[in-house]
């Protein structure tokens, strides 16, 4: 019986394996992980594999654990032993990671999306270290333009201007275009012409994911655009200021619907 | 018997809408913390076997204090993050370090070592890092010290859960065992260390270093894998439902963040329930520049000693009553330091002064 636990522990620690390699391999870790993580997800589950296997095929095979037990005792196990039935142990942990298995989407659902970007943040309550100070000239050379001459920037680029006055002092006035997920604005909408983008940004993991929102505002009504779509939005940026808060504000000339863009992690990196 | 299938829907039905959040939450937690788990209880296993029980007597100081301030440096040798270093101290504790440098080790380890003292300076590089990284260490150091001495008066069966204490006592007796059973080969000439040769009659088996002590290695690594994959899963489950919930109410909960107190509290609830890893927290606690200092202190200084799924891996070591003092504690504890912390601005300003030559 004992080597039949011994193996039912290891089938744990190679379900573990199974599980981590299974999402190294597969093209959705970045909606789970960031990139600095995957290496560890591999290591961790050849190491697992190994030890899994090596735990298997010698469980049979009586250890040393270099003590004396005495001849009335039954060896080392007994002493060493952890305190839970392997049996338990491998319903508790498998029953959450097959019910994960089937529920995921590997994306973020609606209803989540909505909580995150319902908060109304500031580029304040952020610190984004990977922005590079630049200039006119700098985004001319370095950045991409749409036909009609937008500058091509990412929605995280120009919130995190907000609040900065040099940066904000180049890109305020400047057309640009960026893609982002389309919501109303539940905030500073006094004329009710504001509507508001919004991206996830994932630090570690997809738990502690944020939403990074930015005010769009039209000069006549609101489009017929369906809530949570994901929209190309171009016009001319500015900045308001409430309350000692910065907010970025795009005023916009063009919008329309798109696809999900190509790895987005938050829509389990579709298309 | 009720059936997986069962249980499944249990939980579909507590879960509501939001099976595919529970399942992103519990997937990324869990692959993120898994390879560290492994790691911790690959070390205990080796540590169980391979390590004499008389190594912590040499190696420790005799004096207790001392022997604690030190276990808060151990992490500069071992470094291990929160998850690791449950499984290690609990085979340490076998071996016969003290209870309240064990605490002392486990508490501080995952904030006090290279790999998170990295990760805080890079984290913080445009917002006072020296300042940060100093704070932090000492904060986790201090924090971890204090509990370990508190702890030397405290009776160890008040702490550790009976299967641990049942491990202490049996391995005492076998240390016995060892020690009178060395002792008679010694009175018999048949010392080991001697180098005089052999006998002709057979040897006890705790001078065999062969292959079977890597089998017993790696089976005593297992096993500790199993126990700690057990209260993992269970608090990954635990955080993954509580972040759904925090993300769902987090206007409510906001909007009585007003005060510095409030604020600091509000910021060790969300390092209890969004159990970042203390390798990165830093990463997460930066981003938040709309957060008062002492505030993002109490994230990444409560976080690695104290959240949702370490509150299940500490079940393994620890009595239920004491785990709850010693939570409470933790939490008043650290609110009060890095409030206070967060107001001693004379030596934040000696540090900044550090920073001024290199802008």
């Amino acid at each position: 019986m004992k080597v039949f636990e011994r193996r039912v522990m290891s089938v744990v620690v190679l379900m573990i394996a199974a599980l981590l390699l299974y999402f190294y391999q597969h093209e959705k870790l970045s909606g789970y992980l960031k990139e600095k993580f995957h290496i560890y997800v591999l290591i961790g589950g050849l190491a697992a594999l190994v030890v899994g296997m090596f735990s298997f095929l010698t469980a049979g095979v009586e250890g040393d654990c270099g003590h004396d037990h005495g001849a009335e005792e039954d060896g080392c196990d007994d002493d060493h032993g952890g305190d839970m039935n392997p049996f338990v142990a491998l319903l508790i942990v498998a029953l959450p990671m097959f019910c994960s298995l089937s529920w995921t989407t590997h994306g973020v659902s609606e209803a989540r999306q909505n909580a995150l970007s319902e908060k109304d943040v500031s580029s304040a309550d952020f610190s984004f270290n990977d922005l590079p100070p630049f200039t006119l000239e700098t985004l001319e050379k370095s950045t991409t333009k749409a036909p009609d001459g937008a500058f091509i920037l990412n929605i995280f680029e120009l919130f995190f201007t907000a609040g900065d006055t040099v940066q904000e002092k180049v890109i305020n006035g400047l057309y640009v275009e960026t893609e982002a997920k389309l919501r109303n604005e539940p905030n500073r909408n006094a004329n009710g012409n504001r509507m508001r983008l919004f991206r996830l940004m994932m630090t570690c993991c997809a738990a502690d994911a944020q939403a990074v929102p930015m005010t769009i505002e039209f000069e006549g009504e609101t489009p017929d655009i369906g809530h949570n779509s994901w929209v190309r939005v171009a016009g001319i940026m500015s900045y308001e200021r409430q309350d000692g808060v910065v907010y970025p504000l795009l005023k916009v000339k063009r919008i329309e619907q798109i696809q999900v863009p190509e790895g987005e992690w938050s829509e389990g990196l579709m298309k | 018997m009720v059936g997986g299938s069962e249980v499944c829907a249990v939980m579909e039905f507590f879960l509501g809408n939001h099976q595919s959040d529970f399942a992103l939450n519990f997937l990324s937690l869990f692959l993120e913390g898994a390879p560290y788990i492994l790691l911790g209880t690959m070390i205990s296993g080796f540590i169980d076997v391979y390590m004499p029980s008389s190594l912590m007597d040499k190696l420790l100081p005799k004096n207790k204090f001392l022997a604690i301030f030190s276990c808060g440096l151990m992490g500069l040798i071992l470094p291990v993050c929160e998850c690791a270093v449950v499984p290690v101290i609990r085979r340490l504790l076998g071996k016969g370090l003290p209870i309240s440098c064990a605490f002392t080790y486990m508490l501080a380890a995952p904030i006090v070592n290279p790999i998170t003292i990295w990760s805080t300076w890079h984290a913080f590089s445009d917002q006072d890092q020296w300042w940060v990284v100093v704070s932090r260490i000492g904060m986790g150091y201090g924090v971890a010290v204090l509990v370990g001495i508190i702890l030397l008066v405290i009776p160890m069966e008040k702490v550790l859960r009976d299967s641990i204490l049942r491990t202490l006592r049996s391995r005492s007796d076998i240390e016995k065992k060892d020690k009178a059973k060395a002792k008679a080969r010694e009175e018999q000439g048949h010392a080991h260390h001697d180098d005089e040769g052999c006998c002709d009659h057979d040897h006890d088996h705790d001078y065999d270093i062969g292959g079977s002590r890597v089998v017993m290695a790696i089976r005593s690594g297992v096993q500790d894998c199993v126990d700690v994959a057990v209260y993992f899963s269970i608090g990954v489950c635990l955080t993954a439902m509580f972040n759904i919930w925090y993300v769902l109410n987090q206007e409510v909960t906001t909007q009585y963040l007003n005060s510095v107190w409030m604020e600091t509290g509000g910021m060790m609830v969300l390092a209890f329930v969004l159990s970042v890893c203390s390798t990165s927290d830093a990463f997460m606690a930066a981003t938040l520049r709309g957060v008062g200092i002492g505030s993002k202190m109490a994230f990444m200084v409560l976080g690695p000693m104290l959240d949702v799924k370490l509150l299940f891996l500490y079940q393994t070591v620890m009595r239920k009553k004491f785990l709850f003092y010693l939570a409470i504690g933790l939490f008043v504890l650290i609110g009060i330091l890095s409030v206070s912390w967060q107001e001693f601005e004379p030596f934040r300003g000696f540090f900044s002064s550090l920073e001024g030559g290199k802008r």
